[in-house]
């Protein structure tokens, strides 16, 4: 009974719409219904007479403009199919984007898109609201096609080189986010879509750059373009290490294009405008390596005999060695390093702007465990044993930076049809905020052995002491001996780089505690880095060969001022100041 | 039949074509297709209001509904190949489209609802014609539409703002006819107790 109502209600209603009927006759025609039908039907009528939300003539004549733009685009492209309208389509992107791989326009569109796009400014500058929402737009949104019309029209109402470029570094910025969030959606097609967008925004900067020549503002926006690419690539490495099978490629794919991207333009500014040579200023680089989890192989072990960066210093770039020792490759066994990151070498380097980084793997072998007890090793076949990697970074003035080479295991490591293993090494070069940041660390304590392992105590704790790092240990290492040790503190490692044995001392010498010492007095005689001083009748040895020196230029009878600290008959100083007597 | 016939051939999807109103629009369709700014400028100037005033209920956001209107046409000039005729209006692929980039938009941001929109309605400024009574109406209008169901609401806005049919809303909101009469059966009951109750209690005195 009720669907015989619902269309006894419809028809009167199409009847009184057409003007066939009024309501009452009507209801004449259902008179069992006329309580039911009457406040419905004079409801429909009171809608009908509602007044309707009236448009925005500016709004409606910008939509007309726009919509027609799009329509000779149209038309123009039926004369060449495969044209440049997919393009704009794409660029823009409309309600969840049109398929087409074309990201960016000709110039003969993109005088077009000008055109356009003043127009839409001119809609939007009514409608600030639109805009500042549309700025938080996504791929895919309802709104994005706002946000990338809008970025257009800043473009072509700035009229300033460096405004533009600072505005394509920005856009630059905004696609890396939209790459983040579009990864974390799982939405791939659009990671893919983006990346170009972030290379081609940063190649505009780019060319402005070149164009522009020297001048200070180029030393401004340099310093936005690596500000930019650390704080970028750092988010897109963290996307890039959560992303999950589906994304990883394309992530992958979008943090080498952003990487390269941003290294070509730092590069070209650096070249346009060489920074001031920072005589002296060092920091430290070290190489790390890692591998996320993965099955199937017992073992696979990776021989590199070089690795190097290039520093971006103008006329004075140039490849920087980190490790190069082909007679004593590092060894690492991919499969311990799954999950964390194991040291490899450790370089000081000039400070400055760091580009690019190359490693050259000379050797993989697969260790496969056939049963129980049973290993069997295989040569892997390296195809490209030269890996580069355009990933831009600083070092700063005293910085001790780390760099992590994560090794993907899985996709690394290729059977071929004859059973041979290969391995194109699949690696991502990262650069870890707050990564490398470990205390550089100088100080005396006492050593310890324990199976073959060196500890060495000092202020009452006691810490492991890691010597592949250094060269030479000077004097012999001993249990009970004090030592002098200049490294770099990680947690409870002193990854040591210099080791000095000082000579044995006796009982209780150990966790005693080094002392602090602070003096002046005058100098009796220097032998090299070796000086005695005086000090109120007391002469007193000091080092001096870790010191910062200041002051006059040392010389016999002088008056110094000495900061260090105690290390048995020694000083061993760490502030000089030499002051010209009274 | 021969301009059926010919546009058939011109593979338009278009199968029938008897009467004279849908043979205009038909032209208007083929012309559309051929990119032809005269037939995209007497669609759009046809269709804004409505799909206007569709979306302003829908999204309440002046600003956001004009945004949307202008995408729906855009939209329309990318699909325009592939829509067919076959009984379903031009308008009502319109309103298809404006629905579909509604929902689209409703769902990406479940917050944006027609809430904070009573405000936007009293506003006259948008016309900067519209006296302050016909902007109450619609705020009165707006509010009722706040209270009924999503489905009922679609059914009111498609049917007696856009003036669709039952095939078409059916089609829109993807539901057989028979629903979308229980529908309009509903909204105008539930919409009769929102908006007419002062009205009854007028008659009762």
């Amino acid at each position: 009974m009720k669907k015989d109502f619902d269309s006894i209600l419809d028809k009167c209603l199409s009847q009184i719409k057409t003007g066939e009927v009024d309501i009452e006759s009507c209801l004449r025609q259902y008179p069992e219904y006329v309580a039911r039908l009457r406040p419905l039907l004079e409801t429909a009528a009171s809608l009908w007479q509602k007044p309707q939300p009236q448009p925005r003539t500016e709004a409606v004549s910008q939509g007309e403009q726009l919509m027609l733009e799009r329509v000779v685009e149209k038309q123009s492209s039926k004369a060449h199919r495969k044209g440049l309208v997919r393009a704009v389509g794409d660029k823009i992107g409309i309600g969840g984007g049109v398929p087409g791989r074309r990201p960016f326009l000709s110039p003969r569109w993109r005088m077009r898109w000008v055109a356009v796009v003043a127009s839409i400014l001119a809609l939007f500058v009514l409608s600030g609201g639109v805009v500042a929402a549309s700025n938080n737009s996504m791929p895919g949104e309802l709104l994005y096609p706002v946000k990338i019309a809008t970025e257009q029209a800043r473009l072509v109402l700035t009229l300033s080189e460096e405004g533009k470029t600072e505005l394509h570094i920005t856009f630059a910025e905004r696609r890396i986010e939209e790459i983040v969030e579009m990864g974390k959606r799982g939405e791939a097609e659009q990671v893919a879509k983006l990346a170009p967008m972030v290379a081609q925004h940063l190649e505009e900067a780019r060319q402005v750059i070149v164009a522009t020549g020297e001048g200070k503002t180029i030393q401004e926006l340099k310093a936005k373009l690596e500000e930019s690419a650390v704080q970028q690539l750092a988010v897109l490495e963290g996307a890039w290490q959560q992303a999950t099978e589906d994304t990883k490629p394309v992530l992958t794919q979008a943090l080498e294009t952003s990487g390269e991207s941003y290294g070509t333009a730092i590069e070209a500014a650096i070249v346009s405008a060489p920074a001031p040579p920072l005589v002296g200023k060092v920091g430290t680089i070290q190489i790390f390596v890692t591998d996320p989890p993965a099955p199937n192989v017992f073992a696979v072990w990776v021989e590199v005999s070089k690795i190097e960066v290039h520093l971006a210093a103008g006329p004075d770039s140039r490849w920087i060695s980190i490790f190069d020792d082909p007679e004593n490759p590092v060894r690492f066994n991919l499969k311990e390093i799954v999950g964390v990151e194991e040291f490899v070498c450790s370089q000081e380097v000039d400070a400055g702007t760091y580009t690019q980084l190359r490693m050259h793997i000379t050797e993989a072998t697969i260790v496969e465990k056939i049963d129980e007890d049973v290993f069997m090793d295989h040569d892997a076949f390296v195809p490209s044993g030269r890996l580069k990697f355009v990933r831009p970074f600083t070092i700063e003035d005293g910085e001790i930076k780390g760099l992590v080479l994560d090794f993907d295991g899985d996709r690394s490591l290729n059977v071929t049809g004859a059973g041979q293993y290969m391995l194109k090494p699949v690696v991502m070069l990262l650069v870890p905020e707050g990564k490398g940041k470990p205390e550089q660390v100088k100080f005396v304590g006492t050593l310890s052995e324990e199976e073959g392992q060196w500890f060495i105590t000092v202020d009452g704790n006691t810490y492991i002491l890691d010597l592949s790092e250094v060269e030479e240990v000077e004097g012999t290492l001993e249990e009970g001996a004090r030592a002098k040790v200049k490294g770099v503190l990680e947690e409870d490692t002193i990854l040591a780089t210099e080791v000095e044995v000082m000579a044995a001392e006796g009982q209780g010498a150990e966790g005693q505690e080094a002392e602090e010492v602070k003096f002046e007095g005058t100098i009796k005689t220097i032998d090299g880095d070796i000086w005695t001083v005086r000090v109120e009748g007391e002469i007193k040895t000091v080092d001096v060969s870790e010191a910062n020196i200041t002051g006059e230029p040392a010389a016999v009878e002088l008056q110094v001022r000495v900061e260090g600290i105690v290390s048995g008959e020694i000083i061993l100083a760490t502030e000089v100041e030499v002051i010209e007597e009274d | 039949m021969r301009l059926a016939v010919y546009l058939e051939k011109a593979g338009s999807g278009i199968l029938q074509d008897t009467q004279g109103e849908l043979s205009d629009e038909a032209i208007l369709i083929q012309k559309a297709k051929d990119f032809d700014s005269e037939a995209w400028a007497q669609i759009y100037r046809r269709h804004y209001p409505k799909i206007y005033a569709y979306l302003r209920y829908r999204v309440g956001d002046i600003d956001l509904a004009e945004d949307i209107t202008a995408n729906v046409f855009l939209h329309a000039v990318e699909g325009i190949g592939s829509f067919t005729y076959r009984g379903f209006s031009i308008s009502a692929w319109l309103f298809r489209i404006a629905h579909n980039q509604v929902t689209d938009h409703l769902r990406r941001k479940a917050k944006v609802a027609i809430e904070p929109l009573t405000e936007e309605l009293l506003s006259t400024e948008d016309t900067g014609q519209e006296t302050m009574e016909g902007a109450l109406v619609r705020a009165e209008l707006s509010l009722a539409l706040k209270n009924i169901t999503e489905e009922q609401r679609q059914v009111v806005l498609l049917k007696f703002f856009a003036g669709l049919s039952n095939a078409e809303v059916a089609r829109i909101i993807r539901k057989p006819e028979g629903a979308v009469k229980a529908l309009q059966h509903r909204a105008l009951a539930s919409l009769r107790q929102i908006l007419g109750t002062e009205e009854k209690n007028e008659e009762r005195l």
